[in-house]
């Protein structure tokens, strides 16, 4: 007789529910608050870069979800964003400009011109659809099959661009979307999406995927569907993406499919780890140090004047100590025991104490067997 | 006939350069569990070494031998210094690692060799193209084929005839057993990491003497088709990266040849498409076993 019990990180009850989403909320409201008083301060000098701090720290956020609940390392998330953006672009595109640069658009999307929050709405589900498709092909691997796949999944969306030419020109830019994306949309996009993921963090759903990550098996047992587990953050962080994407276009008013491709993903990844995979607010936190550090890195590559010496950083800096950083931060001691997921203070939620539910948490488990794997050859 | 001849000798030599590759990163993870994303980066620095061998005036003959050791010495020094400080059977923060140091080869690469792309030593001997009946056949993938061929009996015998191969295996299998067996899995590791970079080199010299010309980002198109063969194959199985380079080899050339013209571009796509619909129905891939989901 084996006796499985669960435990949640955080007491049963509404109160202590709401406490643990109001943590990374108010974080995210503080986070929105400082960077509107900095643009306030800089009186627009820096505006183009707090826009796109804001959408990387919306990318960082919905990436969490996935990642943080179900321990895949998704490469390929720009996919969503690439699916989110050109989704709000056709069908936000003046009718005019569609007739021009689009003449081969099917049926209704010819015709239509929609305004800013459904166009988002619909970047939304594009990118929810194109998950929920190929969603069951990621989740059902773990570790890095799992990785690789996304890599996958955002070459085949890349090539697929490329070659819809009678939705997205092909490999010319896509151009003429609405420059309709403020500050106002960015950053109640981004409490919005914190809101989101703490919510599903913290819900059972949430909880049942956490558990799905640190122990499949025991979670299996406790009858909880792990690919559902995995599914679920999925096809939300992959609307979130899409969310991401259709405020970029909006925000670039053009772009072509390779905007949306593996270098782009590199300072996104590297926010969450340095954050914490498994944390909303460290996730903020990544995408503060990796932006600021970016314009630094900026600043040093065009090179500056000291007295009558031109001094110049290596071109590529950023990436290059971006790499290291990476590199550094999982090879540190402190970080070996929880692999990837730094900060991870979190106790495992499928371990001892008490589920508070009806009924018996007895189960009797018969006929257990492992298998061993063969030899390498 | 000729048309399906030609497609299974265009397959064969594609599939034995991903078998290689695939090999390359199953090695090292069998031993380690570490998915090398920088994989096709360090062969982009080979390859660059063999550039800058050739511009300071010496042979071929002479680039060759020191292309592979430079290559090797790069594997065991990246393995050393850079995955070992991980430690064993951490995929996650494994590969998190390699992405880190893909980025920084690639970021120095650009800044030693700039971003234009240098042209690769090639003999002519190699470029010729022999016409049989028909079919076209280059020299180079004759050369592809059996280095391919060679090296594959050579690791065949490597791993299941000589004492080494057994430890290495055994460490694969399991590392506090083959440690109680008096294997050291230190050493085991590094052994990997130098077939991993012999193997490397070997595909730097034929990869890029059948490209023509490299640049720093060459590394990420390697990387791919490394991955997509090995997760085809199965993690873990050399059959299986054997077979999962082949079968990605004779699906491009077929795409190739029978591909509807204008659906030419989406060759990669397709070929990952074929392996999403693999995983779905196979998820151990082709010669994988089921990793137990405890560990």
């Amino acid at each position: 007789m084996i006796t499985l019990r669960l435990r949640a990180d955080r007491d049963f009850g509404r109160v202590p529910f709401l406490l643990s989403i109001a943590s990374p909320v108010l974080v995210s409201l503080v986070v929105v608050l400082a960077v509107l008083s900095l643009g306030f301060m800089l009186r627009g000098q820096k505006d183009e870069i707090i826009l796109v701090f804001g959408i990387n720290a919306l990318l960082v956020v919905a990436l969490q979800v996935f990642v943080g609940s179900t321990g895949i390392v998704s490469f390929g998330h720009m996919a969503f964003m690439a699916i989110g953006a050109y989704a709000a672009g056709i069908v936000s595109l003046p009718v005019g400009l569609k007739a021009a640069l689009l003449p081969d658009l099917p049926g209704v999307l010819k015709t239509i011109e929609l305004p800013m929050f459904p166009s988002l709405v619909v970047a939304m589900i594009a990118a929810a659809a194109a998950a929920a498709i190929i969603g069951p092909a990621i989740v059902r691997l773990t570790g890095p099959a799992a990785a690789v796949v996304t890599l996958g999944l955002l070459v085949i969306v890349n090539q697929v661009l490329r070659h819809a030419k009678e939705l997205t020109r092909g490999t010319q830019t896509f151009s003429g979307v609405p420059k309709t994306t403020t500050f106002a949309w960015v950053f109640s996009a981004l409490v919005l999406a914190v809101l989101v993921a703490a919510l599903f963090k913290w819900s059972s759903a949430g909880l049942k995927s956490r558990m799905a990550r640190d122990d499949p098996l025991a979670a299996e047992t406790c009858g909880v569907n792990v690919t559902m587990a995995r599914l679920v953050p999925l096809v939300l962080s992959a609307a979130l993406t899409g969310l991401a994407g259709g405020l970029w276009a909006h925000y670039l008013t053009a772009f072509q499919a390779n905007s949306f491709y593996v270098a782009q993903a590199v300072p996104v990844i590297a926010m969450l780890i340095l954050g914490g995979a498994t944390s909303i607010t460290g996730g903020m936190l990544g995408a503060i140090i990796v932006s600021t550090w970016a314009e630094i890195t900026r600043f040093l590559e065009a090179g500056f004047e000291v007295g009558s010496l031109h001094l110049a950083a290596p071109r590529d800096l950023g990436n290059l100590t971006l790499g290291l950083a990476l590199i550094l931060l999982v090879t540190s001691p402190a970080s070996r025991d929880h692999g990837a997921e730094r900060g991870d203070a979190e106790p495992c939620p499928a371990c001892s104490a008490d589920w508070p539910s009806s009924g018996d948490p007895e189960l009797e488990v018969e006929r257990i067997a492992q298998a061993l794997r063969g030899p390498v050859w | 006939m000729t048309g399906f001849l030609q497609v299974f000798l265009d397959g064969l030599s594609l599939g034995s350069s991903y078998s290689l590759l695939a090999l390359g990163l199953t090695m090292v993870f069998g031993v380690l569990g570490l998915v090398n994303f920088a994989f096709g980066d360090m062969i982009v620095w080979t390859a660059f070494l063999a550039v800058e061998l050739t511009s300071i005036g010496l042979p071929l003959p002479a680039v060759i031998p020191l292309t592979l050791v430079g290559s090797v010495a790069l594997s065991m020094f990246v393995g050393e210094v850079v995955f070992r400080r991980v430690g064993t059977q951490n995929p996650l923060s494994l590969l998190l690692v390699s992405f880190g140091l893909s980025l920084v080869l690639v970021a120095l690469a650009v800044q030693v060799f700039g971003e234009l792309a240098l042209m690769f030593p090639s003999p002519t001997a190699l470029n010729t193209v022999l016409q049989v009946d028909g079919l076209q056949i280059s020299m180079l993938s004759l050369v592809n084929v059996a280095v391919a061929a060679v090296i594959l009996a050579a690791l065949f015998v490597l791993l299941n005839r000589s004492r080494l191969g057994l430890a290495l295996r055994a460490t694969a299998e399991n590392a506090r057993t083959a440690r109680l067996m008096a294997v050291r899995p230190k050493s085991m590791v590094r052994l990997s990491f130098a077939i991993t970079g012999v193997i490397g080199g070997v595909i730097a010299l034929l990869w890029f003497m059948k490209v023509g010309t490299v640049t720093p980002r060459s590394g990420l198109d390697i990387t791919l088709k490394a991955f997509i063969a090995l997760v085809i194959g199965g993690l873990g199985s050399a059959r299986g990266a054997v077979a999962g380079g082949f079968a990605l080899g004779f699906a491009e050339a077929a795409l190739a040849s029978w591909l509807p013209v204008d659906l030419r571009g989406l060759q990669q796509a397709l070929a990952f498409v074929v392996v999403v619909i693999l995983l779905v129905l196979r998820p151990q891939g082709i010669g994988g076993r089921l990793l137990d989901v405890s560990r």
